[in-house]
């Protein structure tokens, strides 16, 4: 966690998010869970109208300050899961079974043969986008794939931007598997992926660095070293994460798992 | 057609919001397509493929907020255009919908959570007790909020739990408090060491805040819905959650709550009442004291007295001392009956009652009946009649608003005033009305501006009286806690304004409403 002053920025129910430039702060209550730029808040949040600072003794927030002695740290990275390779192939059938069946209809999960739902004309036309995109992505120009598809979708977090997290999560776990450095691939996605919004720039950060959110963690650590029934249970939590963004960020990991086989099988 | 649109720089808004703006804009009067994106280079690229993308939207970024709509004429796009604002800012409020995905079935929800042990089930009611079953044979215990379950389901599904040792609160359950936990209407209390177990919703309510009031605390409140105790269910769930209370280490007080049970439960409650090495205290609403006591209980005629003789209890008070505080608060009511009897014009004698909440309604007519005056009620206790037509008052009635008759098609009157607030307003009118007798009932799920909404009836009902040149009495009491989500002392305080007599509890306010028509019937 990087020291600096950060400025109120946005709240939402579970979530205040606190920027310093381009370096994101989110305080989040216990439902989202710990992530690399999260704080957990026991109890309800408060409003957000001070700055937050960040020392090394800890938090100082609208006058009362948080010590970091005694606070349990989460670590963000898969550092310490030692995967099972033999395992990987069925888990990861697993993941792609139950995804459609189970992600909200409004998700990217129909990119895994999930029923849409029908929406506006314009959810029609982000369908086709986001499906000519991916076979952008992964049939043919990378680079421009990812161009098309970050910033797609409604929110602060666009779908596409989720989507692309997932991917580079997978990126991570191909890594990790095959022990190939994936380093260029994964700065290539980044790189062409980071725009204007610094909250997607910040979790595109992440994820190109091998961080994550504690259920996406949980998922993956599931995939590389879990059994089935591991997966199904940890896809099922990570897909509460927001309205679309744990089933488009699982999407988005099933995806480039199974579309990049060939960098880790 | 015609495009409306709108931009808005630096205004971030979660996926859900914005995906439950365009869905409700799209399905707006005269709307062909809406959407709300930021405004990233891939948004406007599909805005421009749907048709959607105006010059002004070139120059927006990806932190700026789209916002357009395509309808039919030029005033619909503008409509809904602003319904978009409106929308939007409704989303900041407090409560507005969760950003959080849901389960999309049982087992993606116990898959979500592993450690669950405990299923709300709120569908129709003819698919409920399938669902019910369901989490039972998963071994989860379950409050049923639906209503309309056949009987034959109840009794079967509660015999299947009892076997199983798990808990079936319904069906027809809009109350319980589990580990501390409001669940459906429920009211933020203090924890303690009292539990309750109760076949009335908002009996359960009433006692739980008059516990939580009086400085004592709930350790668990079980509901069991309303047929629990007849004949047919055989109070199956009522014992079982006695029974559980009675060996919680925690409970150190039971207070029973419901309509008269059926003499067969009665027997089981007694079979377990008299051997049990806690206090506990009955209220079994209408019921002759002396036959509750006889099951080794403290009986209560109201839901107050109850809960103060349990708290009593609790901090070892002898009954008797609970009794005499009322005793001597009754004798302050019948002061203050006398008072607020004077100036009524001839003619006016009568007591409408008009509530949200069923137990209450049972509750004032139990006190009602001490006068020997015939009474009207769409959910008559003996031994008054019952109205031919709910929504017209005749003599003394009492009208309970909860009742299928005025909630089909519309939310439970605890949650939108507007039925009971024209009939407030039209008893006004009425020659013949005196008082007005009201519940106002807190907490989670109920109407969360309760003065805001009723105040703007009572001033008009007040208004209807002063041009007829007679005077209207409006008695009141407020069932919550400071803690609730509305905050009882402000809901009380503009109440007070509005001119209400504002009682503690319903007793006191049905004592204080018939202590005023009693005079005026002599």
């Amino acid at each position: 966690m990087a020291q600096g002053v950060y400025a109120p920025h946005s709240a939402f129910r579970n979530a205040l998010n606190f920027l310093d430039g381009d370096r994101l702060l989110c305080l989040v209550s216990s439902s989202v869970g710990a992530g690399p730029a999260n704080i957990v808040f026991a109890g309800p949040l408060p409003a957000a109208d001070a700055p937050l600072e960040v020392s090394p003794e800890g938090l100082r927030w609208g006058g009362a300050c948080f010590p970091f002695s005694g606070v349990p740290a989460y670590r963000s990275s898969l550092d310490g899961n030692v995967p099972r390779r033999e395992g990987v192939e069925a888990n990861l059938g697993a993941l792609l079974k139950w995804l459609p069946a189970n992600a909200p209809r409004r998700s990217l999960s129909f990119l895994l043969g999930g029923k849409p739902c029908r929406g506006t004309v314009f959810d029609r036309q982000s369908r086709e986008w986001i499906g000519a995109a991916c076979s952008e992505l992964f049939d043919n120009d990378l680079a421009a794939g990812v161009r098309l598809i970050r910033g797609a979708g409604p929110g602060l977090t666009p779908s596409g931007d989720d989507l692309l997290c997932g991917a580079l999560a997978a990126l991570d776990a191909a890594s990790r598997l095959s022990g190939r450095d994936l380093t260029g691939r994964r700065d290539e996605v980044y790189r062409n992926a980071v725009g204007g919004n610094p909250f997607s720039n910040a979790f595109l950060g992440f994820a190109r660095r091998g961080l994550y959110g504690e259920r996406f963690k949980a998922l993956a650590a599931a995939i590389l070293c879990g059994e089935p029934a591991e997966v199904e249970r940890e896809a099922g939590r990570a897909l509460l994460f927001g309205a679309t963004s744990g089933a488009d960020w699982l999407t988005g990991f099933g995806l480039a798992m199974h579309r990049w086989r060939d960098l880790w099988s | 057609m015609v495009i409306k649109t709108a931009l808005s720089k630096g205004r971030y808004y979660d996926s859900v919001t914005l995906m439950s703006v365009a869905r409700q804009l799209s399905s707006s009067s005269g709307v062909s397509d809406a959407a709300a994106v930021m405004g990233t280079q891939s948004n406007k690229s599909i805005l421009k493929a749907s048709g959607l993308l105006v010059p002004l939207f070139e120059t927006a970024g990806d932190t700026d907020l789209l916002i357009a709509v395509k309808a039919g004429t030029e005033a619909l796009a503008a409509t809904a255009l602003a319904r978009a604002e409106d929308l939007l800012k409704a989303s900041k409020k407090v409560g507005a919908g969760s950003c959080e995905a849901r389960p999309r079935s049982l087992e993606a929800a116990l898959a979500a959570l592993p450690g669950a042990n405990m299923a709300v089930i709120s569908v129709a009611g003819a698919y409920a007790a399938g669902e019910a079953m369901k989490c039972l044979e998963k071994g989860l215990h379950v409050m049923l909020f639906s209503d309309n379950v056949p009987l034959e389901a109840e009794i079967e599904l509660k015999r299947f739990a009892a076997k199983k040792g798990l808990m079936v609160m319904g069906p027809d359950c809009g109350t319980a408090i589990i580990n501390g936990a409001p669940l459906a209407f429920a009211n933020v209390v203090s924890r303690g060491s009292i539990g309750i177990v109760s076949a009335a919703g908002t009996g359960l309510q009433e006692t739980s805040c008059a516990v939580s009031n009086a400085g004592g605390g709930i350790s668990q409140a079980i509901g069991t819905g309303g047929r629990d105790v007849k004949k047919e269910v055989g109070g199956i769930m009522f014992v079982e959650g006695l029974r559980a209370l009675l060996h919680d280490d925690a409970t150190k007080t039971v207070l029973l709550v419901s309509k008269p049970p059926h003499e067969s439960v009665l027997r089981r409650i007694g079979a377990e009442t008299r051997r049990a090495r806690k206090p506990v205290v009955a209220v079994f609403m209408g019921a002759d004291p002396k036959d509750v006591a006889r099951l080794g209980v403290v009986p209560a005629v109201t839901l107050e007295e109850a809960a103060l003789l349990a708290v009593g209890l609790s901090k070892g008070e002898k009954p008797e001392a609970v009794r005499e505080r009322l005793a001597l608060r009754s004798a302050e009511l019948e002061k203050a009956a006398a008072r607020e009897s004077r100036g009524f014009a001839p003619g006016q004698r009568y007591l409408r009652a008009l509530f949200s909440g069923g137990t209450f309604n049972a509750e004032a007519q139990v006190i009602f009946r001490a006068l020997g005056v015939k009474a009207w009620s769409n959910a008559p206790v003996a031994p008054f009649a019952e109205l031919p037509d709910s929504w017209k008052s005749r003599e003394h009635s009492f009208v309970d608003l909860g009742e299928d008759e005025f909630t089909q098609g519309r939310p439970h009157p605890m949650i939108d005033f507007s039925v009971r607030n024209k009939r407030i307003v039209a008893e006004a009118e009425d020659p013949g009305t005196a008082v007005i007798l009201l519940d106002v009932v807190l907490g989670h799920g109920s109407n969360m501006a309760p003065a805001a909404d009723i105040v703007p009836a009572l001033e008009k009902a007040f208004a209807a009286a002063r041009k007829a040149k007679r005077r209207l009495a409006v008695v009141a009491s407020v069932t919550g806690t400071q803690g609730d989500p509305q905050g009882k002392a402000g809901v009380e305080a503009a109440l007070r304004k509005a001119g209400v007599l504002l009682q503690p509890s319903n007793a006191a306010a049905s004592s204080l409403a018939c202590g005023i028509v009693r005079r005026l019937s002599r």
